[in-house]
């Protein structure tokens, strides 16, 4: 068989890492890391950027989203800033974990469960942020500035929920200065009114009467937009 | 071993730079660079400038090669680009295109 491919601890990489089997990263890499097999990110070894595999094992630092078919399991000591996704995800006591964590896959219960269980799963892993990193941290001396210049980005997508929230999200929440859109929105339907009004109800009305006469195919339930509708065209074409 | 593997199935398209032994079975384009030494096996393709202590080859290698002690071109190995080593072998069986720069 294929010996598995190692970037040991004193290599670095900057580019984009693909193929098929497995991957062990002791040193560096910068850059996408896209395997088939397993990869493994060892203890003290540095990733910045997204890995894909069917099963990723961490112990290291990866700056990056992680994306595995079938597992992303994080082992104590890793510290993760980036998204988990997978199959099936673990976290260990002791790993460090900043952002989206979902599994995905053929759930064998409804929705929910998977859902649930995400959200059981993120917690725990930030609640063990703050008591890891303040006992942990003379062990960790290096990792920590890798780990706080990246933060804007991956702080990114935890604000936008905040400001995107929805005008009817902010009618529940009581923000009254939110309310900016509804006005506007009834302005523009009393434009239209305003406009349509004037312009179409004569020929709108003689039409609709003819076609009823005429054919009496179209019901009643909608008769005055069929009518209207109608109407334009004839009388454009008039 | 301790060295860096990039095993057959394996491609690495950008930069390499190690301090340790690397060994080449699969693809590399960029560049590839060691201190220490560097081994291109047999089914490896480099397209990459490559520099190291030593340097075996016998894979593939489309690139500019220096090493700071020597190159070995193996039987089955194939070299295109320019050779810049104190010393340089080319077994019976190799193929190779490019000029050699032995510091004269």
């Amino acid at each position: 068989m294929n010996s598995p491919s190692t970037i040991s601890t004193a290599t670095i990489v900057r580019g984009n890492v693909s193929g098929d089997g497995s991957l062990e990263i002791l040193g560096r890499i910068e850059g996408s890391v896209s395997m088939t097999g397993q990869v493994i990110v060892a203890p003290n070894a540095v990733v910045k950027g997204n890995v894909s595999a069917t099963e990723i094992q961490v112990a290291g630092n990866v700056l990056g989203n992680l994306t595995a078919t079938d597992v992303v399991v994080l082992n104590p000591g890793a510290r993760v800033i980036g998204d988990l996704l997978g199959g099936r995800i673990g976290i260990a006591e002791g790993a460090l974990v900043r952002g989206l964590v979902r599994t995905e896959g053929e759930p064998p219960l409804a929705q929910p469960v998977p859902a649930a269980a995400s959200r059981g799963a993120s917690p725990a892993g930030k609640a063990a942020i703050p008591v890891k990193s303040a006992f942990a941290a003379p062990s960790m001396p290096r990792p920590a500035p890798a780990v706080i210049a990246p933060r804007p980005p991956v702080a990114v997508p935890a604000p936008k929920p905040v400001p995107v929230p929805v005008p009817v999200v902010a009618h529940a929440y009581e923000r009254p200065i939110v309310h900016d859109p509804v006005p506007d929105v009834e302005v523009e339907t009393e434009d239209e009114l305003e406009v349509d009004e004037p312009t179409n109800p004569p020929p709108a009305r003689e039409d609709a009467e003819q076609e009823h006469s005429g054919h009496a195919a179209p019901p009643m339930v909608v008769p005055a937009i069929r009518g209207q509708v109608k109407a334009k065209k004839k009388h454009k074409g008039r | 071993m301790a060295g860096t593997l990039i095993g057959e199935e394996l491609t690495i398209e950008g930069e390499i730079t190690s301090e340790e032994e690397v060994v080449v079975q699969g693809t590399v384009r960029g560049s590839l660079t060691s201190t220490d030494a560097i081994q291109i096996l047999s089914g490896a393709v480099v397209e990459a400038d490559v520099s190291a202590a030593s340097l075996s080859v016998a894979g593939n290698i489309t690139g500019n090669v220096t090493a700071s002690d020597r190159v070995d071109l193996q039987a089955g190995g194939r070299l295109v680009g320019d050779v810049r080593s104190a010393r340089l072998t080319i077994a019976d069986g190799a193929s190779f295109k490019g000029n050699v720069d032995m510091d004269v």
